[in-house]
């Protein structure tokens, strides 16, 4: 029996021995991987706010900011059971819209033994501060500031700025990692910078038990405030920009009357683009109506976000607003015209009935379709031999049509027919301008394959009447095209991008951040104007069209001349007009697109009122406004007692300079 | 101290006694202690409870095995095996018992006492190792007709006398305490000195058993999970799987050297369910590391050397069979439950011997050990010094044993 014995204590001996091995394997050889496990199950991170960045305009102006708001924390393990009765009502005589049962119950919902945040209470910061300066009434509760988006400047800038919000459901599909208890952009310079605005998110790691009850704050790792980016935007300028567009949209609804109906103007939209001619640097944008951002982050009331629904005060004008360019084209006509030497020579017959016929029908091949061929006559060009500067500077149609009308004959069918579109593209139209803010349109510039893609699409933006007709492009549309009507549509900001190129011989993308640095002033990105191409202007052009567009505004006969008369640096001052029909039964769209200084462009700058009129009368006075200021002139108003005349003097007043000396003597 | 029982087996325990077993058992049973408080405060000091309720609790406990340890130790445990079907029935009825208690976590365990409760099965263990020692042992018979092999007629009466407890225990349900029933049969009829035709011929019968009863469905679902689970743990990482998990999780984060003794933050935070009975080993693993838990397992791997040395030292078989159960009840044991906590074997509800909180199994193990002492002291050695001490000669069988 002694041998079975030793037996079994052999079984026992392996048994223990691989009890020792396994215990080995476990914890010596693999304990790393399961400490790690243990660590990782135990610890809950909680990801903190990163402090948004700042937003600062060309001068370094705060345009977005962080505010530090308070809210109430609230430590259990400080507060007994006898003090709560005293505790919540003080809490609750502190803030009038919320009774202590409320209090109680928030604090109730909170979890015992854990410092939790007293969510929901609209706290002010003197509430924080009276609670700070007295905390023997408050006892177990303290103040943490949590970091919230500022607009210190109301409604300026807004639709460059976007807005910051909490991220939407398909925000934090698009990008899990964003911050539920934060902020992501939704629109304009917030969106398009968002990765940079938002910061690095520090996080908080708490120690919790098995059933996720947190025990104890074990590590915190802080946040990295936002990066803050610079504008090329000038916020003084986008004063005048805004006053002068607004004070230009009620000088429509005062002046203007539709000649067919008679109904009043009831112009309520508009846009203007001011780009630096020599960079693309987005200077000054504004966009009417317009909302304050600040509005996502304090809440709108009911009505007002119903009124900004309605009137689409969200919408950026300036690079969504597709409008037919009108007799603004003209330049982009003109171009092409010195590019192919095509010019109207034959003499235009008018006919008594008001309706023109540009050499013989049979020649032209014009589209039967009544729209196309046949064209109203405008009485701002008198029947005489133009030539191609009388025809800009008097903005005749006439004249223009006849190029198209040569360009037709010319290339109808070859490999150049498309080649006033050609032209308009290579000035940036037709596509983005590759602007850095989101959800830009392209605008349309139309030719043959564009048509026949439509009608292989179904697209809406054909007729069905062409479509049967089975006339897909014809002369009639370019004829259309050449005074920027038809299907063409462009964006205020490709208007004053194809100026800027046609004044500079330079096509540059258009740029709103200049450059972006960490929150301690470190430069992490500088934005150098991007060329996109240099135009080659055939001799001759550059001195043509900037005195041709000097007499838009200069000269007696030029459609801008009203607008512009009297102003101390006329001479400085050019642009072209634009009267642009749009929908039928409605007042035609007020265009202006305006170069300053003429002889040497600095400044381009696009201005749109949505069907407000005659452009020469609405459009041109806004971009007056904005080019005083732009050469340091006094400001004149454009309707008696609009915004122009509230903003300080010193906005008005051309004199920065002065200014800027008094304030640093001062 | 002495107790005399009988003229002729006159013993004395204080100097008759196995000081390395006492010994051993007080350190387990300290440590035990030590660590159920280890366990339990934090959790208690959180809500606000005794922290040492616990602790105090299996103090009392462990003053009881103490006691049982000694009281077994003077009975004679001959004497045990006589009464032996006695014994077997109580054993009976204090298992059928338990099916006319409410059942605790769904199962059939506990004889509800007022305030304290008592597990049959746990007692069942000592028991079974006494009737199974005495089915098994040689009779005067074997002795008379020289026999010198383990009769066919031993073993049925043994696999007889399993039979019903086993499957009321299995009943309840309680898988762990019947597959220990399992092993110390197989090891009992081993050491009884089975033919190697005859362990074949169990083997293959006790696979088949196994085999029958997995397929007839006689274990409960959640026994068949359990072993599922531990086939394959990531089949249910949040139930049964977790146990295992956690468990790995704690020990294996006390790597070498541990945590720190009341330092563990698993066990501290509660990660481990049943960290206090089942699961002491894995407050053990996290706090004391690799060296503790080897401390553990060598504490034990002497007890069961001391069991089987007193076994191969008694020279009467029913006493040394009895040893080698209560060896096979504590080795067992011991091995599957370190094993379950570290991802070895499957969850069985085995609790780890004098160290898991719980009183009937502390008290049935101090029994347990009182009746190895109660061998040892009885050894031929000290039997023949008491003998010459009181002036009688030897006769019988201890006279044998010298030749």
């Amino acid at each position: 029996m002694t041998l079975r014995i030793s037996t079994v204590g052999m079984v026992f001996m392996l048994m223990f021995g691989v009890l020792a091995a396994r215990l080995w394997v476990v914890q010596v050889a693999t304990g790393d991987v399961y400490a790690a496990e243990s660590e990782r199950q135990q610890l809950k991170p909680v990801r903190l706010v990163a402090a948004r960045g700042e937003i600062i305009d060309a001068n370094g102006v705060v345009i977005a900011t962080v505010v530090r708001q308070p809210r109430i924390i609230v430590d259990p393990s400080f507060i007994g059971e006898e003090d709560l009765e005293q505790l919540t009502q003080e809490i609750a005589g502190l803030l009038d819209e919320t009774s202590a049962s409320d209090i109680r119950e928030l604090f109730e919902s909170a979890r015992p033994n854990t410092v939790f945040p007293l969510k929901g209470l609209e706290l002010t910061a003197d509430d924080a501060y009276f609670i700070l300066e007295h905390r023997g009434r408050f006892p177990g509760i303290d103040i943490e500031w949590t970091p919230v988006r500022s607009y210190p400047l109301d409604n300026i800038a807004s639709h460059l700025l976007g807005y910051a919000a909490a991220p939407s459901e398909a925000d934090l599909e698009r990008n899990p990692e964003l911050p539920t208890n934060g902020t992501v952009g939704k629109a304009g310079v917030e969106r398009y910078y968002d990765e940079l605005l938002q910061g690095n998110r520090g996080t908080t790691f708490f120690r919790i038990d098995p059933s996720g009850k947190v025990i104890s704050l074990e590590s915190k790792e802080a946040s990295t405030p936002g990066a803050t980016v610079q504008l090329n935007l000038d916020i003084d300028l986008q004063w005048i920009i805004q006053a002068a567009l607004a004070d230009g949209i009620v000088n429509s609804r005062l002046t203007e009357v539709d000649e067919d109906t008679g109904d009043a103007s009831t112009a309520s939209r508009g846009a203007v683009v001011v780009l630096n001619a020599n960079s693309g640097a987005v200077v000054g944008m504004a966009s009417f109506p317009d909302y304050t951002p600040q509005g996502f982050v304090d809440g709108f009331s009911t009505e007002d976000y119903a009124v900004l629904l309605e009137t689409q005060a969200f919408n950026n004008l300036a690079i969504q607003g597709q409008y037919p360019p009108g007799s603004t084209f003209k330049a982009i006509t003109y171009y092409s015209a010195w590019e192919e030497e095509v010019f109207a020579i034959s003499a235009v017959d008018q006919s008594p009935t008001g309706v023109i016929h540009i050499n013989s029908e049979s020649r032209l091949d014009l589209p039967s379709l009544e729209d196309a061929s046949q064209k109203q006559f405008f009485g701002h060009c008198p029947n005489v031999d133009a030539d191609i500067h009388e025809a800009f500077i008097r903005s005749c149609n006439v004249y223009f049509w006849e190029i198209a009308a040569n360009f037709w004959a010319g290339f109808k069918g070859t490999d150049s027919e498309s080649a006033m579109q050609d032209h308009a593209r290579n000035v940036g139209l037709g596509a983005r301008t590759g602007i850095d803010l989101p959800f830009e349109k392209p605008g349309v510039i139309p030719d043959r394959e564009l048509f026949t893609d439509w009608a292989e699409t179904g697209d809406a933006r054909l007729s069905s009447a062409r479509l049967e007709a089975g006339a897909l492009w014809n002369g009639g549309d370019l004829l259309n095209l050449s005074i920027g009507q038809g299907s063409a549509i462009a964006t205020p900001l490709q208007m004053a991008t194809a100026y800027a190129a046609l004044s500079t011989g330079k096509l540059y993308e258009p740029h709103v951040v200049r450059r972006v640095m960490d929150h301690n002033g470190v430069v992490l990105e500088q934005y150098n104007p991007t060329l996109i191409r240099e135009l080659e202007l055939p001799p001759g052009f550059l001195t043509a069209f900037r005195n041709d567009m000097a007499l838009v505004t200069q000269a007696r006969r030029g459609t801008a001349d009203g607008a512009f008369a009297g102003m101390d640096q006329l001479n400085r001052t050019g642009g072209k007009t634009g009267t642009a029909d749009g929908a039928s039964g409605k007042l035609p769209h007020a265009w202006f697109v305006g170069v300053t200084p003429i002889q040497a462009p600095e400044y381009v700058i696009a201005v749109v009122v949505e069907e407000g009129g005659s452009g020469g009368l609405i459009a041109a006075p806004i971009a007056r406004a904005i080019m005083q200021y732009l050469l340091g002139e006094q400001v004149d108003p454009i309707i008696e007692d609009g915004l122009l005349s509230t903003l300080p003097p010193w906005l008005l007043d051309v004199d920065l300079e002065q200014v800027e000396a008094a304030a640093a003597g001062g | 101290m002495s107790l005399y029982l009988r003229e002729d087996r006159k013993v004395n325990i204080a100097t008759g006694s196995d000081p390395v077993l006492f010994v051993v058992m007080v350190m387990l049973i300290s440590f035990g202690i030590t660590m159920i408080y280890s366990a339990t405060h934090s959790a208690l000091e959180i809500a606000g409870e005794d922290p040492f309720g616990p602790m105090r609790r299996q103090s009392v406990w462990a003053a009881g095995a103490i006691l049982l340890f000694l009281a077994f130790s003077f009975i004679d445990f001959k004497e045990l095996g006589h009464y032996a079907p006695m014994i077997f029935v109580l054993t009976i009825f204090a298992l059928a018992a338990v099916f006319l208690f409410e059942p605790r976590n769904g199962a059939y365990r506990w004889i509800d006492l007022g305030p304290i409760g008592l597990q049959p099965s746990s007692f069942a263990k000592p028991a079974m190792a006494v009737i199974l020692a005495s089915a098994l042992s040689r009779s005067k018979r074997d002795e008379e007709h020289g026999e010198t092999g383990l009769a066919w007629r031993k073993i049925g009466r043994a696999l007889v006398v399993l039979a019903l407890p086993a499957l009321l225990i299995l009943r309840g349900p309680d898988l762990g305490t019947t597959v220990v029933f399992l092993f110390m049969t197989g090891m009992l009829i081993y050491a009884a000195g089975a033919s190697k035709g005859q362990v074949a011929l169990l083997a293959a019968g006790a696979v088949g058993t196994v085999w029958a009863v997995l397929v007839s469905g006689f274990l409960e679902d959640h026994q068949e999970q359990r072993i599922k689970t531990f086939l394959n743990p990531s089949l249910d990482p949040q139930g049964a799987g977790y146990n295992i998990r956690q468990s790995l999780n704690a020990i294996g984060s006390g790597q070498f050297s541990g945590t720190g003794l009341f330092n563990g933050t698993l066990t501290d935070l509660q990660y481990v369910p049943e960290q206090e009975s089942d699961f002491i080993f894995t407050a053990v693993g996290e706090q004391l590391g690799f060296l503790g838990g080897v401390a553990v397992i060598f504490l034990f791997g002497v007890i069961v050397w001391r069991l089987l040395v007193i076994a191969a030292t008694v020279e009467d078989s029913f006493g040394g069979l009895l040893m080698v159960g209560v060896a096979s009840i504590f080795g067992f044991q011991v091995f599957v439950n370190i094993g379950m906590t570290i991802g070895m074997l499957p969850v069985t509800g085995l609790p780890l011997p004098f160290m898991s909180a719980g009183g009937s199994e502390l008290l049935a193990m101090g029994m347990s050990l009182g009746m190895a002492n109660s061998v040892w002291a009885r050894r031929p050695a000290t039997q023949l010094k008491a003998r010459r001490k009181s002036g009688q000669t030897g006769v019988g069988e201890v006279v044998k044993a010298g030749g």
